[in-house]
Parts: C-alpha cells; sequence; structure tokens
C-alpha cells in the first residue's frame, strides 16, 4: 500500500477535485460518501475528500450541469442523494482527463531533462 | 418541496452515519466510532488549523507593521531624504548594524554643501504636525538654493516616518497574508457549521420539547451557544500552540523584505486576537444554527421525521454565504500565494 502522505500534501491538488469527483461517477451513480470512499480506495488510501470540500464541489457542479441528483434508496434502505454524471459532465470529464495528461508529460519531461 | 438546506443537512448525516458504520466496521466500540466519525468531520481539528494561520499572521503583522518602534514618543521620529537635482538616488540604505545613533552636535561642524550620502534622522519637536515639518524644510532648503547657487545640489528634502521607511516594502504583502489567513479561517467555519448543523438537526425535538415546557429563548440560545464555544475555544488552544511554532519558524527563515521580525512573536495582543476571534465566530456559528431551531414551529418538529422539517431562509443565507466564502478562497488564495512569491522575490 502507498505510503499515506501527510495533511498537506493529502489534499487534493488545485483544480483536480472536479476531475476525480466526475471521474468516480463514470461507472455508476453513487452518493457523496461512496465518491469518498472510492477516491480514497482507488488511490490506494493517498487522497482523502473532506466532506467540507466534497458537497460544495457536487453543489457546483450539479449547478454547471454536469452532474444530476436524485433521492435513493441504498441496499440498507437508507435514503441517500444519488449523483449521476450527465452528457455534458462526461464530455466535460474527457477533455479535464486529456488536458491533465498533456501537462503530467510536460512536466515529466522537464523533470527528466533536468536529470539527464 | 425539501429546501436546498434540508437536503444538505441529510446528506451530511448520512455521510457521518456511514462514517460510523464504517469505524464499527473496523472493531471500535459504538462511543469511540462516533467520536472519532464526528472528529473526522471537522471540528476542533480544522477550526485550530484556520485560526491557527489566522494568529500566526497576525502575529507578524502587528509586530512588523502596528507596534511602535522601541523609542520614546516613535511618531515624532522621522527620516529626512534629500532630493536632489536631477535624478533621484535609489532608496537611502537603512543603516543595518548600526549600533546606536550620535547626535550632530558631537560632530564637528561640516561646511561643504555637496556631501549628499548624509542620513538624516529626526524628531520632531513636541506638538508638530509632520506637514509643518516638511513645509519648513522645504521653504530652509530653497532659501538656501537661492543663496549657494550651483555650490549646492539640493533643492529639496522629503521628511517621512521611521516606522513606514522601515516597513513600507512589505506592507502589502503582510496585508495580503492576513486576508488570506483569514478567509482560511471562514474555510474552517463551513466544516464547523456543517458538523453543527448535523447535530443540531437530530436535537431539533429536544428543543421544540424544551420551548413547550416553557424554556426562555435565553435558555435555548445558552445552550446552542455552548457548543460552538467549546469547540472553537479548543480549537484556539491547539491553533495557538501551532502558531507559536509557525511564528519561530517565520522568524528563523527571515524574509529579507520584512524588517523588525526579530521583534515578533506571538504576545498578549495575539492571543487577545485569537480569543475574541474564536468567540465571534462561536456566536456567528451559533447564530447560524439557532436561526433555523428558532423558526421551528413545535408540532412541526416533534410529528417531523428526520427527512422532513422547515429550514429558515435567513440560516440558508448564513450557510450559503458560509460556501461562497469557501470557494471565493480557492480562487483568491492561489493568486495570492502567487503575488506574495512575486513580491518576496523583489
Amino acid at each position: 500500500m502507498a505510503e499515506r502522505l501527510d495533511k498537506e500534501a493529502a489534499s487534493i491538488l488545485q483544480g483536480t477535485l472536479d476531475m476525480l469527483v466526475l471521474r468516480s461517477l463514470q461507472l455508476e451513480p453513487m452518493h457523496g460518501w461512496g465518491i469518498t470512499e472510492r477516491i480514497e480506495q482507488w488511490s490506494e488510501e493517498v487522497l482523502c475528500v473532506g466532506q467540507g470540500t466534497l458537497y460544495p464541489a457536487l453543489y457546483r457542479l450539479e449547478r454547471q450541469g454536469l452532474v444530476t441528483s436524485a433521492w435513493r434508496t441504498t441496499e440498507n434502505n437508507r435514503r441517500a442523494r444519488y449523483y449521476t454524471l450527465t452528457a455534458a459532465g462526461r464530455k466535460h470529464l474527457t477533455q479535464e482527463i486529456k488536458d491533465w495528461e498533456r501537462m503530467l508529460r510536460a512536466i515529466n519531461l522537464v523533470l527528466q531533462a533536468a536529470k539527464g | 418541496m425539501a429546501t436546498r438546506e434540508d437536503r444538505l443537512q441529510e446528506e451530511l448525516r448520512f455521510h457521518l452515519d456511514q462514517q460510523v458504520a464504517k469505524n464499527l466496521r473496523q472493531g471500535m466500540s459504538p462511543d469511540e466510532a462516533r467520536r472519532s466519525a464526528l472528529v473526522k468531520f471537522g471540528g476542533v481539528e480544522t477550526f485550530a488549523l484556520g485560526i491557527g494561520a489566522a494568529v500566526a499572521m497576525f502575529s507578524v503583522f502587528e509586530g512588523v507593521l502596528l507596534r511602535p518602534l522601541a523609542l520614546p514618543e516613535p511618531d515624532r521620529v522621522v527620516r529626512l531624504f534629500q532630493i536632489m537635482v536631477g535624478v533621484m538616488p535609489d532608496g537611502f540604505d537603512y543603516p543595518v548594524g548600526n549600533a546606536m545613533w550620535i547626535p550632530r552636535e558631537q560632530t564637528p561642524p561640516q561646511t561643504g554643501r555637496s556631501a549628499h550620502n548624509f542620513q538624516v534622522i529626526g524628531r520632531l519637536a513636541d506638538g508638530v504636525p509632520l506637514a509643518r515639518a516638511q513645509a519648513e524644510l522645504s521653504a530652509l532648503l530653497r532659501q538656501l538654493k537661492t543663496v549657494h547657487g550651483d555650490n549646492t545640489r539640493m533643492v529639496d528634502a522629503a521628511v517621512l516616518p521611521l516606522l513606514e521607511i522601515m516597513t513600507g516594502a512589505s506592507r502589502p504583502t503582510l496585508q495580503l497574508l492576513l486576508a488570506a489567513s483569514l478567509l482560511l479561517l471562514l474555510a474552517a467555519c463551513t466544516n464547523v457549521s456543517n458538523l453543527l448543523m448535523v447535530r443540531a438537526g437530530a436535537r431539533r425535538s429536544e428543543c421544540a420539547v424544551q420551548l413547550a415546557m416553557g424554556a426562555t429563548a435565553g435558555r435555548l440560545g445558552r445552550q446552542l451557544l455552548a457548543e460552538p464555544l467549546v469547540v472553537c475555544l479548543a480549537g484556539a488552544a491547539l491553533g495557538i500552540a501551532a502558531a507559536t511554532t509557525a511564528v519561530r519558524l517565520f522568524v528563523a527563515m527571515g524574509p529579507s523584505i520584512v524588517r523588525r521580525l526579530d521583534e515578533v512573536s506571538v504576545n498578549g495582543t495575539a492571543l487577545l486576537f485569537a480569543l475574541s476571534v474564536s468567540v465571534l465566530a462561536a456566536l456567528a456559528l451559533s447564530l447560524v444554527t439557532a436561526a433555523g431551531a428558532r423558526s421551528v414551529r413545535i408540532t412541526d418538529a416533534l410529528s417531523e421525521s428526520t427527512r422532513s422539517g422547515t429550514g429558515s431562509r435567513r440560516q440558508i443565507r448564513a450557510r450559503e454565504g458560509l460556501i461562497v466564502t469557501q470557494v471565493a478562497r480557492r480562487s483568491c488564495c492561489c493568486p495570492a500565494r502567487r503575488y506574495s512569491a512575486a513580491a518576496s522575490t523583489q
């Protein structure tokens, strides 16, 4: 398992939160808690999204039309708000991932150039 | 139809319950599971971070910009800048490392009229405003210029308060950093407010019963204030401890644009600042919570399931305000960081 970063470093990199949230909704609709858990699991417990960051982000994404939300019942018979990726959300996510990969490649190129 | 406030509250409560359930699965006792979930939800800890940053920045701000110089009647100490014909010299280096100043009278009189490299520091006569000193000096120097003509190159001089000369350059950076740290504190308040809202929601019917039994608004208000106050004061205590370390580090790093750093510490004024900010935050948070609780009609509160109920418009405003602040912080801190980085390389 990856080493857990300290609190400061584990806070989501500026500007990548939206991408991570949208990505976690790509497979299926999920509630807020599920999104937190999924991001934590997929990142091997390196990234954790606090509730104080997640819900404002979800509400913002909904206002932008990238996700929609509706009440549903969980398998334990509790009512929870489920978030679903919209078509616009999918398109936005694809673009974001593309931009991110381009940026990542650029940064790596610089770092490797410095090594050699 | 449920309001946005109710929706957020239910989502947050679900989130908290899921965290408790997860803790239970990991083998914690029910009490421990709940306590740990609340801690993770962010209360004392988050507030401590916010107030710590604010206190640290305030200490630097106060020590550098607000505290008077360690001289008797520091307001009266001024520095004279000679203004010559042609290009103005690029700022006189303040005498760093000088152990003492000696009065001009102790040195033999200088009769040369072209020695413009002296730095003059003076004390205004009692009751003389800066503007009058400036006017008198300007008049005197103009007169000297007419008398001596080409034998002197100085035509005028500027009089500026010494404090301004020493710290003027770092003022905008420090102001910006202080503002950024206050925004961080506001963001921490959003987290605490979410926590309090979840708890207050669960306690709505308890409040309604107390009101029905004849509890006064004041009695209920005290009860609502107690919890935020405990969270904020505990947060402040942790935050002050963090700030003390942060300030020591900041002083040790000694950014070169900030003068007077050696005088900076988390002192009584900073503690007073922390205390007042914490109490203010607690008051504001309890008002946000209370605004919702007070508007609840007893019959509603007693018959409601956890999901329905009425949220007060004021409460929604207040909470939206906090969320807006958080977004503002995100968009603000980034340029602020860039700016201060740019400023410190100058």
